[in-house]
């Protein structure tokens, strides 16, 4: 379980695909057929069921602190993200056996989702302290369903796929897919929400090389369904780039000048510090700081966000941005 | 009347007539160690311990310092006055204050963990306690600093390996040379040259001249172009983003500081690693000093003052705020 989350925090850390992809087939090609497996069928997005909710999480850390909910509080304000309060604020970790990750998401992951919620919050709790910081991170969003992998899921399979001679590993069929909304967890302090494609540019006026990517939501207003722009970024990954410019030149429907318009094809990631209400904009909304996160390419055109989960995030962050 | 108040200029002893640390020019300056917020030039003269003397001058050229080993005691005006060690940098020092049978320390900037470059945290027990609180939440909770410094031989080590240059952004006075000595503990100079940005070289010079012993280190410029894919370079925060950066190949980079406890923190620095070293002390930390100095009081300078304030009234210390203008932010530059 440690080398799983250590896995994960190297992902995270990585600073292109190259590296993430020599990550995972060192850690494939160091655990047994049972971890791979587990550990692919969790970066590939497929998580267990929804377990224990946010606030009963909160109050079981809480709880096991010993500190003051005034104090616990300061310290989520100052970490930004719950999972990590948790696992900095929690007595160090106790001395425990180290567990497989297969051993550890069926004992005490996925059982869970069955126990009674004050149960469920007390085994949490024994897990924790049997954790390190890295480790707890992982666990409490395998325990409240909100694991995001840090790697897309083409790039698992071909690490899968190196770890040849080995044993056979069950490998992962496409994770059930939620309706993509606008996501509420606040983790690390942004939000994400995936987004289609719609445009691409070209980065200078003469160049060839394509700069800034266009991408849209479904915008339900007027009763029909219909992709209204909502963000144009740089992408600063080369390999994300050289991907999205194949898809582009293979979906451009229509140019203008600079700009290539594409058919709807391609779901994508972005993140965002915060929204606010643009007149401006064809969409009215504005989002502060997007950034480019990851291609989701297996992700359906129809399962991006919808423009009402993106204002229903800027009624709900009314006074808290 | 407070044996120690905020004044305008800073902290001021009223029977001694002087200051600790002043931010604006004074007559009498007790200085608790040499970095930038807490050493400012202009004042009349100072009073600093011996060991930090070397830092101190280099940091102050054209002042007037008198310095006193650790421990020793002066009087002036009625008021004993005796530095002692804080474990923060070297020479830094906690001032502790006699006037009448009541004892008041000032903590300057401290830390209880292990340094092989400074004199560690000498416990002091007083009636009031002035201390730092720079991290003074329960989620900063430092591990042992030889376990950061292998981590930090392994990152160095991989990107050797790969043939990438190792840049560690760390603070130039305290951090660097600390790192620099862990890392030779450890026998990492077997990795490859160890090296620095220009800014760093006079306060290396000015340890090995106080007798810390640090390991070989080269100026970045100086490094020898077929070794320099497998150096550690140390740098000042402020060379990061810089053209200065251009002159090294691939390079992968780091950051070591407490601030890197948190992801978010370690995400804005856009670097590729985050190491938790500091030369500040932790939350247990505060609350182990605070309970060996056994004072009745407690004043909270800067950092989470409030946070720490609240905390220690709620277990029944008279404690409060002590407006300073001490780098907020936590550790200054250099």
């Amino acid at each position: 379980m440690e080398r799983f989350a250590r896995l994960c925090e190297e992902l995270a850390e990585a600073r292109d695909d190259a590296e993430r992809f020599a990550r995972l087939c060192a850690y494939f090609r160091g655990v047994d057929a049972d971890d791979a497996s587990v550990a692919a069928r969790l970066l590939g997005g497929g998580r267990p069921p929804r377990g224990i909710g946010r606030t009963r999480l909160r109050d079981a850390a809480l709880r096991a602190s010993g500190l003051p909910r005034w104090l616990f509080d300061a310290c989520h304000r100052e970490a930004g993200n719950l999972a990590e309060t948790i696992a900095l604020v929690l007595p160090l970790r106790q001395p425990a056996p180290s567990r497989s990750l297969a051993s550890w998401v069926r004992e005490r992951v996925l059982p869970l989702a069955t126990l009674h919620p004050d149960e469920a919050a007390a085994r949490l709790v024994d897990d924790w302290l049997a954790l390190d910081v890295a480790a707890r991170i992982v666990h409490t969003h395998l325990a409240a369903g909100t694991f995001r992998p840090p790697v897309t899921p083409a790039l698992v399979a071909r690490a899968l796929a190196s770890r040849d001679g080995a044993d056979a590993v069950d490998v992962p069929e496409a994770a059930t897919r939620e309706r993509a909304e606008a996501t509420m967890s606040r983790d690390d302090a942004r939000y994400r929400i995936t987004a289609v494609l719609i445009y691409a540019e070209r980065a200078t006026p003469k160049g060839y090389a394509l700069g800034k990517y266009t991408f849209a939501v479904w915008d339900e207003r007027d009763g029909t369904r219909r992709l209204t722009p909502i963000a144009k970024l740089d992408v600063d990954g080369d390999d994300d780039r050289a991907a999205l410019d194949a898809t582009v030149r293979s979906t451009t429907s229509e140019r203008f000048g600079p700009v290539r318009s594409v058919t709807p094809t391609l779901v994508c990631e972005i993140s965002f510090d915060a929204i606010a209400r643009s007149t401006r904009r064809k969409s009215g909304l504005a989002l502060r700081g997007p950034r480019f996160v990851r291609r989701l390419p297996e992700r359906a055109v129809d399962e991006a966000a919808t423009l009402a989960s993106l204002l229903a995030l800027l009624e709900g962050a009314k006074g808290a941005i | 009347m407070e044996l120690i108040e905020a004044r305008p200029e800073g902290l001021y002893c009223p029977p001694g007539d002087f200051h600790i640390d002043p931010w604006r020019p004074v007559a009498r300056a007790v200085v608790t160690h040499a970095h930038g917020d807490h050493a400012r030039p202009g004042s009349a003269h100072y009073l600093a311990t011996r060991e930090g003397e070397h830092v101190l001058r280099a940091r102050l050229p054209d002042a007037t310092i008198d310095t006193i080993a650790y421990g020793e005691r002066v009087v002036h005006g009625g008021v004993t006055v005796s530095l002692h060690p804080a474990g923060h940098v070297l020479g830094s020092a906690q001032v502790r204050v006699e006037y009448r049978g009541e004892v008041w320390v000032v903590s300057g900037d401290y830390k209880l963990q292990h340094d092989p470059t400074c004199t560690a945290f000498e416990p002091l027990r007083a009636h009031a306690f002035v201390t730092e609180s720079t991290f003074g939440l329960p989620i900063y909770r430092w591990r042992d600093p030889s376990v950061v410094a292998a981590e930090i031989a392994q990152w160095w080590r991989a990107n050797a390996d790969a043939g990438r240059t190792s840049l560690l952004f760390c603070y130039a006075f305290g951090k660097a040379q600390r790192i620099a000595a862990l890392l030779a503990n450890l026998g990492a100079e077997a990795i490859g040259p160890l090296a620095c940005h220009g800014a760093m070289i006079a306060l290396n010079d000015a340890y090995r001249a106080a007798g810390v012993v640090l390991p070989a280190i080269v100026h970045a410029s100086a490094l020898d172009p077929d070794l320099a894919s497998r150096a550690l370079v140390l740098a000042p925060p402020s060379a990061a983003g810089t053209p200065w950066l251009r002159r090294f190949g691939d390079f992968a980079t780091a950051f070591a500081s407490g601030w890197m406890q948190v992801r978010a923190a370690r995400r804005r620095r856009g670097v590729d690693r985050g190491f938790v070293l500091s030369d500040h002390v932790d939350w247990p930390g505060l609350g182990a000093a605070i309970d060996a100095s056994a004072a009745s009081r407690v004043l909270v300078t800067h950092g989470d003052a409030s946070v720490v304030v609240r905390w220690l009234r709620e277990r029944g210390l008279a404690a409060d705020t002590l407006a300073t203008e001490f780098a907020d932010e936590g550790e200054p530059e250099a």
